[in-house]
């Protein structure tokens, strides 16, 4: 199993947009993806139009091992609701509680084969962050394009690189920008300070995309709302398309590859 | 940016250039727009041609080179179209060329279409 941690400290940035569409996306190509929502609001079910659960807290608390199965081949859920809080609160006061979710991700993997398991990570630093950086063998920080959300891009990257430093943490794998306009210039001038900042880390855009909205309101994933819609196709281009979710998911293959 | 010393994802680098292009585009003037979407392009042509699309040109107070561009943009949209004229015109023209490596044939413009041009028929 890889795990892979969708991650930045700044909230509102596509995080859960970002692991729910590549979840699903992995899915859809015919791999086992457990998709775990380590965020007390629960949006991951909002997404998937389910119903919001505390089997996080099952999971860290009570050493559960069971997943929730999802109307869609291949993808499996550990929901989250605001019992989340008071698991945090638990693990915060047990020794090694950095390990606590690689643990209690490995137990479950005992039951459940998966190839891949997405970490949806919640804003801000708390046990649970950490503990996804620890757990996960990758990570993405998608970052919204603006100016400061470019701005704490730099101060997220640098607190994952102190846990490598004491030898945790997985590899970190790329910087996502996201709500990408192509046709303003503060759109632009983000991106460029990004690519200043990062260089070949910075992979292509999601481009900004009202269907990103709408789909968690129709309890759908970006491929079943709109499979269409830019935020997964990219945009036109010389004759192609450029960033998208589908060019995440090539990107981060790539990336697996080596 | 100094994108030289800087390596980037190709995807993300095509991007960066065309935003800039189209930054560049939004900060042009009418003329510079006008400019940026031409380019310099040099044909061989008899100078009696030349000298019939500086006259054509100057009698309707304009460039040569604008009057050229026209003629040559309709001339195309005629042999775009299946002009009979032109297509006539072009088998006419046709002088083999069994020794150029390039092209299999020269196209020569028929001394009646120089008449018309100039009025005489001399070089």
């Amino acid at each position: 199993m890889y795990t892979l941690a969708i991650v930045n400290q700044k909230g509102g940035v596509g995080k859960t947009t970002t692991a729910v569409t590549l979840a699903h996306g992995l899915a859809r190509a015919g791999a086992r993806v457990l998709l775990v929502d380590l965020d007390a609001q629960g949006n991951v079910a909002d997404s998937l139009g389910m119903d919001k659960q505390g089997d996080l807290y099952d999971l860290l608390v009570n050493g559960g091992t069971s997943t929730r199965i999802t109307t869609r081949s291949g993808l499996r859920v550990v929901l989250s609701d605001k019992t989340t809080v008071q698991a945090k609160q638990i693990v915060m006061g047990k020794a090694f509680s950095e390990y606590a979710l690689q643990k209690a991700l490995g137990a479950l993997n005992d039951g459940y084969v998966c190839d891949f398991a997405i970490l949806d990570v919640a804003p801000g630093v708390d046990v649970l962050q950490i503990g996804a950086l620890v757990a996960a063998d990758g990570f993405i920080i998608p970052v919204a394009l603006d100016h400061l959300a470019v701005v704490g891009a730099a101060d997220a990257l640098a607190s994952f690189a102190s846990l490598r430093e004491m030898q945790l943490g997985g590899q970190f794998l790329g910087v996502l920008p996201t709500f990408w306009e192509r046709t303003t210039s503060e759109s632009h001038a983000q991106l460029v300070a990004l690519a200043h900042q990062f260089g070949r880390w910075v992979w292509p855009p999601v481009p900004k995309d009202t269907k990103v909205r709408e789909a968690p309101a129709h309890g759908q994933t970006l491929w079943e709302y709109a499979p269409d819609c830019r935020a997964l196709r990219g945009v036109e281009f010389a004759g192609g398309h450029q960033g998208g979710y589908t060019s995440v998911l090539a990107r981060f293959k790539e990336a697996l590859r080596g | 940016m100094g994108r030289q010393s800087v390596t980037l994802d190709a995807g993300v680098a095509a991007i960066l250039g065309e935003s800039e292009t189209r930054q560049r585009r939004r900060t042009m003037t009418a003329k510079e727009k006008y400019d940026a979407e031409r380019v310099k392009a040099s044909y061989d042509c008899p100078r009696w041609l030349r000298d019939a699309v500086k006259d054509a040109a100057s009698a309707r107070g304009t460039s040569a080179s604008q009057m050229a561009t026209l003629l040559l943009a309709w001339a195309l949209a005629e042999l775009k179209h299946g002009s009979d004229g032109l297509r006539d015109l072009l088998w006419d023209a046709k002088q083999p060329r069994p020794d150029a490596l390039r092209i299999e044939y020269d196209l020569k413009i028929p001394d009646s279409l120089h008449h018309i041009v100039t009025g005489n028929g001399t070089d």
